[in-house]
């Protein structure tokens, strides 16, 4: 019936129609891309705020790592465990080779 | 009939069309509308109404750069920057000052009353307390207090805490280098500050755009020729001979004769940079690139050096040494003991200021200041370390018989212990001139700069420098540095022992003792000098600073790894 109708409003009317159901549509799929273009800039500004965050924990954790392996720290660690500093003669030095030399294959 | 009925469905077909028709027109009108507006907004106004979206959507966020890393040789970190919270208040917002002020001076650990002041004012910004403790920003957050919060800021740590922290040196709240290598290298440290562009959305929140990376433009990494293991052991040792001599200071400086490498650079008293407001600035002098002495005794083997160079004596020349005591124009000349006659050798052996006195005569005045001035004496020896000091050579006059004899054995010229350090590495490396290296190299994201090696031009030949070599190392076997000899290495060494200047006279019990040494002494890797001012008791280098350098050199050639550039 409405085909019918359309048929008998004119060639025009059908163009009218079909543009206005074009221009909807692509006005729709132009909103939905800038949406999620915004959606997703929020997400990222959210990761970049997150990276930022982790990295400023990773240089807190490495200045804490650095703390703890300072000499001075090992040292009064190693010496809580009886440890000292060797005697004068007590440190050889093998050549370069002869460890390798007695080493087995 | 029939037509009744046409007619009636004729007249409904014209309604139903002339209505499609007003719909489409409807349609039309509305698309044209739209059409129009839209030609009005994309090109007529476009231009204003762009600027005006962009001015409300975009602004600017300041990004400080992060401040590059200080690490030694080996890689250990030395200085690294990390964010903390500081807390802040804006007092017009506060309605009641003194419950606020009574809640954060009990979190914060602070006075009362000089906060509540502050809380008082009427500024919009005051900080409360700056680079608060993790737990005490929770503690502060907490409370929820109106008008107070919390802002990030960053703080650089110093992980190692007091390890060569003068000549680290440290940086001011603000993020600026204000001693040591942070002041020396600021700039390359401290990068560059960033802008991004911001978008803010219709509800306010933020749209950072991350194309530009921040850390594109942070400092540069800085490798410093510290070995801090070394380091660290010169530091106790210097802290146990502050204990046992009970001096004002004690310095020590140990090089790399074939780069000038600067493996340890110690001063104590010194202190914590993690803490530097709470200390006095005095404590953070680099002593030896800053504090010039009279050196005494250790200055003898470049006055003879220069004396061979120039061929005004021969290491087999005898002098005679007047029994400890000799007349120069109005002044006694006294050695410690009384020699009688001394070969050149002898005299650096020995430590005899009359044969050194004796050996600078045959030499004259301008020579004399000639040769130190070419082993550095008398000028910055280029280190590039902020406020160093170039020493005092004064020029003499070939009449000055006094003045030259009392340089000869180093009375009458002020020297730093890198200057000294310096010098003893030439007489080391064979006779080339060596320019302190402070730095290895400077890594950032657009390349790494590496430094150029230390070692220059040749000032001494290759003889006068072995010569030199044997001399000291008779000092150390047979003279006066005894107390530096090591069981398996043999060692080359000076020691100074020198009376301060009090009043414009030379005091009778105020010294400065000092040691020059290098190891092994026929090939050298390490040169190192001891200074220890105003020791109680015992008081001569040979006593106090020669068992120092001792420690360290065994420590530094029995259980460190060798290093590439200093062959052992």
């Amino acid at each position: 019936m409405v085909n019918l109708r359309l048929q008998r409003a004119g060639p025009l009317l059908r163009i009218l129609l079909a543009t206005a159901v074009g221009i909807s549509i692509g006005s729709g799929v132009l909103v939905w891309t800038r949406t999620r273009v915004v959606s997703l800039h929020y997400r990222l500004t959210r990761l970049v705020d997150l990276k930022s965050q982790l990295r400023e924990d990773v240089e807190k954790l490495r200045v804490e790592a650095a703390a703890l392996a300072a000499p001075r720290q090992l040292e009064a660690k190693a010496r809580v465990l009886g440890l000292r500093y060797p005697e004068s003669g007590q440190v050889i030095r093998l050549p370069a080779g002869d460890v390798a030399a007695g080493a087995p294959e | 009939m029939k037509r009744g009925r046409r007619d009636t469905k004729q007249r409904r077909a014209a309604t139903q069309r002339r209505r499609l028709f007003l719909l489409a027109g409807l349609g039309v009108l509305g698309y044209a509308g739209l059409g129009l507006r839209a030609v009005q907004l994309q090109a007529l106004d476009a231009e204003w109404l762009a600027a005006r979206a962009q001015a409300q959507r975009q602004g600017t966020v300041h990004l400080d750069p992060l401040r590059g890393e200080i690490r030694d040789r080996h890689g250990i970190l030395l200085a690294s920057s990390a964010s903390v919270e500081s807390v802040a208040a804006s007092p017009r917002r506060i309605q009641d000052e003194r419950p606020t002020a009574a809640v954060l001076a009990g979190t914060l650990g602070l006075a009362e009353k000089p906060l509540g002041r502050r809380l008082g004012s009427q500024r919009s910004f005051v900080w409360v307390k700056r680079w608060v403790t993790p737990e005490e920003a929770d503690r502060v957050r907490h409370l929820g207090l109106t008008g107070v919060s919390l802002h990030p800021e960053r703080k650089r740590f110093y992980p190692s805490r007091g390890l060569a922290a003068p000549y680290l040196g440290f940086v001011g709240r603000d993020g600026e280098g204000l001693a040591g290598l942070e002041l020396a290298f600021d700039g390359a440290l401290r990068g560059a500050s960033t802008s991004l562009p911001l978008l803010r959305s219709a509800r306010g929140g933020r749209l950072i755009r991350w194309e530009a990376d921040p850390h594109a433009r942070s400092g540069a990494r800085i490798v410093v020729a510290l070995d801090a293991r070394l380091q660290h052991f010169a530091e106790n040792l210097l802290e146990q001979a502050l204990r046992q001599t009970r001096a004002k200071h004690v310095t020590l400086v140990a090089l790399d004769p074939w780069n000038g490498d600067v493996l340890a650079l110690a001063e104590r008293p010194s202190f914590d940079p993690n803490r530097f407001w709470l200390e006095k600035p005095n404590a953070f002098r680099a002593r030896a690139f800053v504090d010039a002495f009279e050196p005494g005794s250790t200055l003898k083997p470049f006055a003879v050096a220069a004396a061979l160079e120039a061929g005004a004596v021969r290491a087999s020349d005898r002098f005679d040494c007047e029994q400890g005591a000799w007349r120069v124009a109005d002044q006694v000349i006294h050695d410690f003991k009384p020699h009688g006659e001394l070969s050149v050798r002898e005299i650096v052996t020995l430590s005899s200021n009359i044969g050194a006195a004796k050996v600078a005569g045959r030499l004259g005045s301008q020579r004399l200041v000639a040769g130190l001035r070419k082993l550095g004496f008398g000028e910055p020896t280029g280190s590039g370390f902020p406020g160093e000091s170039p020493g005092i050579l004064r020029t003499l006059r070939e009449a000055q018989p006094v003045e030259r004899a009392n340089l000869a054995f180093g009375q009458g010229i002020a020297v730093t212990a890198i200057q000294l350090a310096a010098a003893g590495a030439t007489l080391a490396n064979g006779g080339h001139r060596v320019w302190p290296r402070l730095i290895l190299r400077l890594e950032s994201l657009g390349g790494t700069v590496e430094w150029p090696s230390g070692l220059g031009e040749r000032v001494l030949s290759d003889r006068t420098a072995r010569l030199m070599r044997e001399m000291l190392r008779d000092a150390v076997a047979r003279g006066t540095g005894k107390a530096a000899a090591l069981p398996h290495y043999a060692v080359a060494g000076k020691t100074g022992t020198a009376q301060k200047v009090v009043d414009g006279s030379y005091s009778t019990d105020r010294y400065v003792a000092s040691f020059l040494g290098f190891v092994p002494a026929h090939h050298p890797s390490l040169v190192v000098v001891v200074v220890i001012d105003e020791p109680q008791g015992a008081h001569t280098g040979g006593r106090v600073a020669a068992p120092v350098f001792r420690e360290l050199a065994g420590f530094a050639l029995e259980q460190l790894p060798r290093r590439p550039g200093g062959e052992v």
